[in-house]
């Protein structure tokens, strides 16, 4: 007898020893947590100790909350696990890209109420909000926002040859003055003249802003039902144009199944002169590649036969679909003392000062920027002045960038995003490794597939 | 009313015997239940779900309403599907032809050595210890395309053209599976250097009395004594690389045009690409079905030929 009770409190020392147990412990505050906080052993220091300080303050003014440090960034892989087992922090951010499918899939909170209670309705830029509505329901706040541009390897540009008297690139305006200046820097320094990705549904992403100016429409609703209509000849033309930077200009890297990350290496280490990106990647040349931040150029994207199109894309704050309401409106006071609130006050000054003090002291780039959050002007001159003193790059290198005159802004296409850049990664991949590759048979195919695939089960 | 009567006693005694199982082995009953109940949960409570969640619509991670065979049609009728099951089986194929004999060979020459073992056993386990995603980061630098290309330099030196490597579809597979046979190389070999050491010395001895040269015994004593782990590995390599997917998704990421896609890495697009989680566990349970399928035909088919 004693043999069997002590096998059964050895079986139960071991499932607990091996589950673990944990006693929360509970509190009268209210407490939410905050995700993407800048890790301790993060190079950036400085970000952590700016979140540090908006903890304190908020501390000070919100006694009634308390804020939880969640290191989680947002991550394609790790995100559904993450939300399907309620751990997303109250409050995550995450891409453009990504809005309708976190939305579809219930997992970010409907906060149309806060939204609306904070100023935010008022004070934002509609177009950016359209992509956070759903059946008239808010369910993010787009605080970022930014559009495709060219950005140039300064360098290579000089070695080439490619810079005014000034010291300033001659720009391409058009996508055949974009091929041939790739061309003559490639023939100058042996270095890729341009870069295009075509994986991770990263040469699809890129290869509808082309198309667009090309005059190509990708998606069409006739009658309630969704078309594909990519194979028109302005689809064609602009993968024509593509195939020719890697079979007639031979402009393009070596390795062609890569994405936009190794753009990012091969440009920050002097190996290709021109790429498609964003402003919110010019950080990553700088603090994974110590790339000198003087060397970056960056002008608008180039004109097509139809226009001068650029994609729009972004950054967008959401609110984990299990917090309450109370946890909700902590989230909304908690931008406010952030700086990513619409209010100006003296409080949100100082936090935007805070902000871009730290990345100039980290030697990040500061000063261009792309498309404002906010309508309200006195909101934006906040902005600005906070900018302004830490400014640590000659504008006049994103003078072009920064000019909207003659862009035609384009969001992304409407339905099935994700699943048509994966479409046309492949098309891309074809054309650019098989010279013999029919531009109009692989589009075909391509359009074939993604209507019976996707469209068609709409 | 005879045959009732009589499956109701058969079940009595079933239980009766279970009881008597359990009541004779008590304690070690109540030792294992922990193993048992974390083998409920960790391995078959996760495969149950899947396969309920792939006739389930859902959103997210949560069942929504009842699907049937709508997900099962959905993967079924893709196109990239048949890619995905060809390129999968072209995956297994090339891992047998690259990886299956080589480490068997290395095996018998490392139990032969005298001097230097220990190293030799050493240099050849190395690679084993280096991650998957590290491995294939390796690999993918060596690949690279262009004259820049580490093996292409190498080629260069020989006056040879430089290869596409990676990027030419014909290629992308057998390359991805060498990849996989150099990192896996060393954990076999070690498995078929333990066996080989368990066998009998007076077996070789009795062998060289008959007559036999060193093809002979190998033919006639080493490989018959360990047959048993080499069909252990046969299965468990058709079964590992039937699920592979880190490997070209950090070369290749299933490119160039799904020319190395996997059905694992489908899966995954599905999952975590388009969210869309029903689909991709139809799709698991549908390499689940295949490969219970391959290893019940292998196991009927080795035990027809020992038989014979």
């Amino acid at each position: 007898m004693m043999k069997k009770v002590t096998a059964v409190i050895l079986a139960v020392c071991m499932m607990f020893g091996i589950v673990g147990c944990d006693s929360g412990t509970g509190t009268d505050t209210i407490t939410f947590s905050v995700g993407n906080w800048p890790k301790e052993h993060d190079t950036n220091k400085a970000a952590m100790e700016r979140y540090e300080n908006y903890l304190t303050a908020f501390n000070e003014k919100y006694p009634g909350y308390t804020v939880e440090k969640d290191y989680w960034a947002y991550d394609v892989s790790s995100f559904l696990p993450k939300a399907a087992g309620g751990q997303l922090p109250t409050l995550y951010n995450t891409f453009f890209t990504e809005i309708s499918k976190i939305t579809d899939a219930g997992y970010a909170k409907d906060i149309t109420k806060q939204m609306e209670e904070y100023g935010y309705l008022d004070n934002m830029n509609p177009d950016l909000l359209e992509l956070v509505e759903k059946d008239g329901k808010y369910y993010g706040i787009p605080y970022n926002a930014y559009v495709f541009g060219l950005w140039f390897n300064m360098d290579l540009l000089r070695e080439a040859g490619e810079l005014d008297e000034n010291g300033y690139p001659n720009y391409p305006e058009t996508y055949e003055e974009l091929a041939q200046m790739a061309q003559r820097i490639k023939q100058k320094t042996g270095k890729a003249g341009f870069f295009m990705p075509t994986t991770k549904g990263q040469g699809g992403w890129q290869f509808t802003n082309i198309a667009w100016a090309f005059g190509a429409k990708f998606e069409e609703n006739v009658d309630g039902e969704w078309k594909a209509v990519f194979n028109s000849p302005e689809a064609v033309a602009a993968l024509q144009w593509v195939k020719d930077l890697k079979f007639k200009y031979d402009v393009l890297q070596d390795n062609v199944l890569v994405d936009e990350s190794e753009f990012i290496k091969l440009f920050s280490t002097n190996q290709v002169a021109i790429g498609i990106d964003t402003t919110m990647r010019l950080k990553n040349t700088v603090s994974d590649y110590k790339m000198n931040k003087d060397n970056i150029a960056m002008y608008k994207m180039p004109e097509g036969p139809a226009g001068r199109y650029t994609l729009t894309g972004g950054n967008v704050y959401m609110v984990a679909a299990n917090a309450t309401d109370e946890q909700a409106d902590g989230v909304f006071k908690w931008l406010e003392v952030s700086g990513s609130g619409p209010d100006v006050t003296e409080e949100q000054k100082q936090a935007n000062i805070e902000r871009y003090k730290a990345e100039n002291e980290q030697g990040y780039i500061v000063g261009p920027s792309a498309i404002s959050s906010w309508t309200n002007p006195e909101r934006l001159a906040l902005e600005e002045e906070a900018k302004a003193p830490y400014i640590n790059v000659d504008m006049k290198l994103f003078e072009g960038y920064n000019d909207f005159s003659g862009l035609i802004i384009q969001p992304e296409e409407p339905v099935c995003t994700q699943e048509l850049y994966k479409t046309l990664d492949n098309v891309l991949q074809v054309a650019l490794t098989d010279p013999n590759s029919d531009p109009q048979a692989l589009l075909d195919q391509a359009v074939a597939d993604f209507q019976t695939n996707y469209l068609d089960k709409q | 009313m005879e045959r009732p009567r009589r499956a109701a006693g058969v079940r009595e005694q079933r239980r009766s015997h279970v009881g008597r199982l359990v009541r004779s082995n008590f304690s070690a009953w109540v030792l294992l239940l922990p193993s048992i109940l974390l083998f409920i949960i960790v391995m078959w409570r996760p495969i149950l779900v899947g396969i309920v969640g792939s006739f389930c619509q859902m959103d997210g991670y949560t069942a929504v309403g009842f699907a049937g065979l709508d997900n099962y049609k959905a993967v079924l009728s893709d196109t990239t599907f048949l890619t995905a099951l060809k390129n999968t089986f072209s995956y297994v194929f090339w891992s047998l032809v690259i990886g299956y004999l080589p480490p068997v060979i290395f095996a018998v020459m490392l139990n032969e050595l005298v001097h230097w073992k220990s190293f030799f056993k050493f240099s050849i386990y190395f690679p084993t210890m280096v991650p998957a995603v590290a491995a294939s980061l390796i690999w993918y630098f060596l690949f690279q395309p262009g004259e820049g290309g580490i093996l292409n330099m190498f080629l260069g030196l020989f006056g040879l053209p430089s290869s596409q490597w990676l990027q030419n579809p014909n290629l992308t597979i057998p390359l991805i599976v060498f990849t996989m046979a150099w990192r896996g190389f060393g954990s076999s070999t070690i498995m078929y250097l333990a066996s080989l050491q368990g066998v009998n010395g007076e077996l070789y001895e009795a062998a060289t009395v008959d007559g036999a040269g060193m093809f002979s015994k190998i033919r006639h004593v080493t490989l018959p004594q360990i047959s048993g782990v080499m069909l252990l590995l046969f299965v468990k390599q058709i079964i590992g690389v039937f699920q592979v997917m880190v490997e070209p998704m950090t070369m290749t990421d299933g490119g160039p045009n799904n020319a190395s896609i996997s059905l694992n890495l489908q899966s995954y697009n599905y999952a975590f690409n388009y969210f869309q989680v029903d689909k991709s566990l139809a799709l698991s349970v549908v390499t689940f079905l295949i490969l219970i399928v391959l290893t019940v035909v292998y196991f009927k088919l080795n035990k027809r030929v020992s038989e014979n």
